[in-house]
């Protein structure tokens, strides 16, 4: 049923409030849950729907993304027809949005046989069959489909998402955003699914009048001229626009019923591959409710943290609430608490990094204490 | 060779090398990886040592887990005890369950409450709860795929 369905990977997300992790990469290239990089789960997601052609408009800084995508191997997309295409990676300025990022890779659209086309951000978190949501679409005859959640906890969680007002026919009357207000909204997941000409039509018509921001922005403020509908989704979500966010939804996965859902629900996750030796725990080691990655060698105490690659916890340190990235060495004695570390940091002995559960200290990428 | 006149040498080779040819051969080599001083280091990241990945979300050490002086990797979930073991892919260990001196092969399910002591367990095997295997001088050997029901003594 999808075959006449590509897929699209827009990332064009707002990095406001995580820039201390984007300084140097894309969000979706931001590594998560110890072993993978957020665009696995949207881009593992369309390739579990069967989706066979998706194209990935990034933005500047994408070479980690680019060396992280490859030609698409692990998502089975390194093919002879179709397969994985990366757009604009190799441009400096970031002025460009979306709808300008398609309009200079018409051709692709073009040229793609599907008449259909699947929409997604990276930093939606989620083990979703596409499936459902095309029937329900092609059922429905609308112009576009939008898939959201419905929360009760918006006043904590999903701040800043788009929130779509819906009516008891699940037509879209208009989309705001949370603003922590409300608990209860419908969350919209950034989903879109359309004929491909609609797209087309909407990049042009985005370009040409220059009146929207981005193809969002289009359909949203053309919610009256345009037939659209929302589908619900009822699985494990969490939105990565926030380091807040981002720590809370590592924490999230400390979880063995979220971690079963998001990694195997409709499909496996898949990421690129590493080899690297199995982790070894030493005589001292104390660890618990963590998640620790292959290549790691653990002397210390760790408790409710996610710990990546190739990191060495020395005897004594103590690791609590945190997430520590690839190849970082926490030394003797060292205490951190609610830290995000980013990759190859090394922390001498007897330091003390102290964050706080709502506002975790962030250490970036390669500092030297 | 030698009958027909071609000339063969000897190499003298210094580093680690186990010939894993017997159950203990291949329990020693296992327990020998565990070993920070062991020659064939596993860890030198510039003479990487490649294999297959399963697709695995990483390991995962439950609250009441106890991990020491052992090896686990990506797919484990481990909610119980695991001392001088090396653990491949996919396996869990139920709580309360210790595992001590053993080698499990991929994607074994131990339940709840077993004990498993100096034994090599195949892989794709399901160990139900309060089992005990091994807890003896001699290598205990499950074969891959079996399935041990609860309450079982395998010595």
């Amino acid at each position: 049923m999808l075959n006449n369905y590509m897929g699209i990977l827009n990332l064009n997300e707002n990095e406001t409030n995580i820039i201390s992790l984007t300084k140097n990469r894309p969000l979706a290239s931001i590594p998560i849950a110890a072993r993978y990089r957020i665009i696995d789960f949207a881009l593992s997601n369309m390739v579990n729907s069967g989706l066979k052609n998706i194209g990935v408009f990034t933005q500047s800084k994408a070479r980690s993304l680019v060396d992280h995508l490859g030609s698409g191997k692990p998502w089975d997309l390194d093919r002879r027809l179709n397969g994985l295409f990366v757009f604009n990676f190799g441009i400096a300025n970031t002025s460009l949005n979306d709808a300008e990022m398609l309009r200079n890779n018409m051709e692709y659209l073009y040229r793609s046989k599907e008449q259909n086309v699947i929409l997604s951000p990276s930093y939606m978190l989620v083990n979703i069959d596409y499936a459902a949501a095309v029937k329900y679409h092609e059922e429905k005859h609308q112009d576009i489909t939008i898939i959201y959640k419905n929360i009760k906890t918006g006043i904590k969680n999903f701040m800043d998402c788009d929130v779509l007002n819906i009516d008891e026919n699940n037509n879209v009357l208009s989309v705001g955003k949370n603003i922590g207000v409300y608990s209860s909204l419908n969350i919209s997941m950034e989903m879109f699914i359309m004929k491909k000409d609609l797209l087309i039509a909407l990049v042009n018509k985005c370009v040409q009048t220059g009146c929207y921001c981005t193809i969002k922005d289009a359909i949203y403020k053309s919610i009256k001229d345009l037939n659209v509908t929302a589908y619900e989704f009822k699985g494990y979500l969490q939105c990565i626009n926030s380091i807040s966010a981002y720590y809370k939804a590592n924490m999230g996965l400390l979880n063995l019923k979220a971690t079963k859902e998001l990694f195997f629900k409709n499909g496996p996750i898949y990421t690129k591959i590493i080899d690297e030796p199995p982790t070894k725990y030493s005589h001292e080691s104390k660890v618990k409710n963590s998640i620790i990655a292959d290549g790691c060698i653990i002397e210390g105490t760790i408790e409710n943290s996610i710990i990546s690659r190739g990191v060495k916890v020395h005897s004594g340190a103590e690791i609590k609430n945190s997430i520590i990235l690839q190849n970082c060495e926490i030394r003797e004695n060292s205490k951190l608490l609610n830290v995000i570390m980013d990759k190859n940091v090394i922390v001498d002995k007897d330091k003390q990094l102290i964050g706080d559960e709502e506002f975790p200290l962030v250490i970036e990428k390669r500092s030297l204490f | 060779m030698l009958k027909n006149e071609k000339k063969l040498y000897a190499y003298p080779f210094n580093g680690y090398w186990k010939d894993i040819g017997t159950i203990k051969s291949l329990w020693q080599a296992n327990m020998d990886l565990i070993d920070d001083n062991n020659e064939l280091n596993i860890h030198d990241a510039t003479w990487k040592i490649y294999s297959i990945n399963p697709t695995n979300p990483a390991q995962y050490i439950g609250p009441k887990a106890k991990v020491t002086n052992s090896l686990v990797v990506e797919g484990c979930i481990v909610l119980g005890e695991v001392y001088n073991s090396v653990l491949s892919q996919g396996v869990t260990v139920g709580k309360n369950s210790k595992i001590s001196n053993s080698v499990i092969m991929p994607n074994t399910k131990i339940a709840d409450n077993v004990i498993i002591d100096k034994a090599i367990i195949g892989n794709n095997v399901l160990i139900r709860g309060h089992s005990l295997i091994g807890v003896s001088d001699e290598i205990a050997l499950i074969a891959e795929g079996t399935e041990i029901k609860a309450n079982s003594v395998i010595r």
